[in-house]
């Protein structure tokens, strides 16, 4: 009789200790996305992943972490260095594991909320999913998404990390994933001279040359690298004659429509005089050799003339993209606990 | 048995609430059960092993007798042919004997696959999600064949794709209508038996060109068509 007490108390002393457990939830901080004056809804879904401050400093971790290659070499940021707005600096093609090198040049990371797809070609549907396809490139990280999973679950700091971020330590790839985002989406640019010379702030004096070279730009380039964001977001043919040591369709390796062949996405222009080499293969070291390849007969469909002194004046407006908040953002870094 | 582990069965006991009924899958090529490291010899006359068989059955519902339709709370269900944990799913709430039509989906709705990191089942983790063009892969079927003159005579087939023209998820309905197991087999749930035939998805494939269909496209549709013969209510004989 005895026992059986003694069993109910123990009993309900394990029910108890479940219940305030379970209710015990971890306070996260909320640390939302914020979006200048005047610009677009961002594309992503926030309620699906509320951002926080530690769903954030997880993916931090994360990004410059190389414990997600196979060979724990190779980071995010081993490619997207925050001082050339996210992108490998000075390299036509990017490089990964073991030195091997990919077909592309890599993408900045900036303003991600607002991009509807990713890659040159589009192929990644969703900011969620996009650090899956260097995580398992042959070329990147050659890494699978359930092995970094068995790592990050041993580590006893991202254990904590996790639990900090999602209230439960158990590391997942759907966490994994959400905590990516959470970062990423933070990397946004709006503080360029331009945007200050917009909200007319101090700091945003254009000289004449700038006034020039914008009024230039919006009449010739702005129908493809819209403001504010310097991209329609669209994939387009820009007239670039194939490299056949690569032989890169571009959107139609993932549509297989005819109409796509040749056609990448419009990246962005902010903070573009650190990310050299440009193009997607990066065949152009120079603002000035982008600007003679589209005044060239053939690589439009309407041709765009310009004079000498245009072009610099465009590469002048080009130059107030640059963003030194967010290139030198310390929460953007690399984490020095 | 000591106290601890007395607790914890106190309190799993919570977890372990029993299933009314059951959905269990039933792989099976022609009429022998599929297992591993087993040959098999298609109506084609190839001889062949599997080594991984996962697929994703979703929007599972329920048509009752009365017209109403019942919907699985699980949005998606990976099987794994060589995983018997997946071969069961549990019905709650389903009363068997007005049960009239199941209709599920093999693979991942175009929605589903445009929605950012998912978890459970649907969590990239699992192996069944492309990176290099998003989607889910929705049945994956990986083996062995002397047909094949391939690296190790393997066939590759991971058939996925969420954009028209090539959206590659494909609806399944199926009568279920004197096909319930009214009877209590033992400890094990009443249910309904799904038997999956993979001799009919290789009746009609040329395994010796056919080998490795790893994107989405013309080939991956047709495979895709193939697979939902395989799909049958299994009347079990009394």
């Amino acid at each position: 009789m005895r026992l059986k007490t003694k069993h109910v108390i123990y009993c309900l002393f394990g029910f108890l200790t479940l219940l305030i457990y379970a209710f015990s939830e971890r306070k996260t901080t909320p640390m939302p996305l914020v979006i200048p004056e005047g610009w677009p809804k961002p594309v992503y879904n926030f309620t699906k992943n509320p951002l926080t401050k530690e769903g954030f400093e997880l993916g931090r971790q994360l990004f410059y972490d190389p414990i997600l290659s196979r060979d724990s070499t190779i980071s995010c940021a081993s490619c997207h260095l925050q001082a050339t707005a996210f992108t490998h600096v000075d390299h036509d093609l990017s490089h990964g594991i073991e030195g091997k090198v990919g077909t592309r040049n890599s993408m900045a990371i900036m303003n991600v909320a607002w991009s509807k797809n990713f890659m040159w070609d589009g192929g990644v549907n969703h900011l969620d999913m996009q650090p899956l396809a260097p995580l398992s490139s042959s070329v990147e990280m050659d890494e699978q998404l359930e092995q970094v999973i068995q790592k990050l679950s041993r580590a006893k700091k991202y254990k904590t990390l996790f639990f900090k971020a999602f209230n439960d330590s158990l590391a997942t790839g759907q966490k994994m994933l959400l905590a990516f985002s959470q970062f990423t989406l933070h990397l946004n640019s709006y503080n360029s001279k331009y945007d200050k010379y917009i909200r007319n702030e101090a700091g945003g004096d254009f000289t004449e040359q700038e006034k020039n070279g914008l009024q230039l730009f919006r009449k010739h380039c702005a129908s493809c690298h819209t403001e504010p964001l310097f991209t329609n977001q669209n994939f387009e043919k820009n007239g670039l004659p194939i490299d056949s040591t690569l032989n890169d369709l571009g959107r139609f390796t993932i549509t297989r429509l005819p109409v796509d062949s040749f056609k990448f996405k419009v990246p962005t222009l902010r903070n573009i005089q650190f990310t050299f080499p440009y193009m997607h293969d990066g065949r152009f070291k120079k603002l000035r050799e982008v600007l003679n390849h589209y005044t060239e007969t053939n690589a439009l469909k309407t041709q765009i003339v310009l004079s000498s002194n245009e072009k610099a004046d465009i590469i002048a407006f080009l130059l107030t993209l640059t963003d030194n908040d967010f290139l030198f953002d310390k929460r953007f870094g690399f984490p020095r606990d | 048995m000591s106290v601890k582990s007395r607790i914890l069965l106190f309190l799993l006991s919570f977890y372990a609430y029993p299933a009314i009924a059951q959905l269990s899958i039933l792989p099976v090529f022609g009429d022998q059960p599929i297992a591993e490291n087993t040959w098999y010899v298609s109506t084609q006359g190839d001889s062949i092993q599997f080594d991984n068989i996962r697929f994703y059955l979703s929007n599972i519902q329920f048509e009752m007798d009365d017209k109403t339709w019942i919907k699985d709370s699980v949005s998606a269900h990976l099987i794994d042919v060589f995983d018997p944990a997946t071969l069961h799913i549990a019905l709650k709430k389903i009363d068997l004997k007005r049960l009239k039509t199941i209709h599920f989906n093999l693979g991942i709705d175009s929605l589903t696959n445009v929605s950012g990191a998912l978890g459970g089942d649907l969590d990239p983790q699992k192996g069944m999600y492309w990176a290099w063009q998003s989607g889910y892969i929705n049945l994956k079927i990986e083996g062995r064949s002397p047909r094949c003159k391939t690296r190790k005579n393997i066939f590759q087939y991971h058939i996925g794709g969420y954009l028209q023209p090539f959206y590659s998820m494909r609806k399944v309905e199926l009568s279920v209508k004197n096909a319930v197991a009214h009877r209590n087999q033992g400890a094990i749930p009443q249910g309904v038996i799904l038997a999956v035939d993979f001799s009919l998805f290789f009746g009609n494939l040329s395994i010796a060109t056919q080998n490795s269909i790893m994107m989405p496209g013309k080939a991956a549709m047709q495979l895709a068509d193939y697979s939902t013969s395989m799909f049958s209510i299994h009347a079990p004989k009394n």
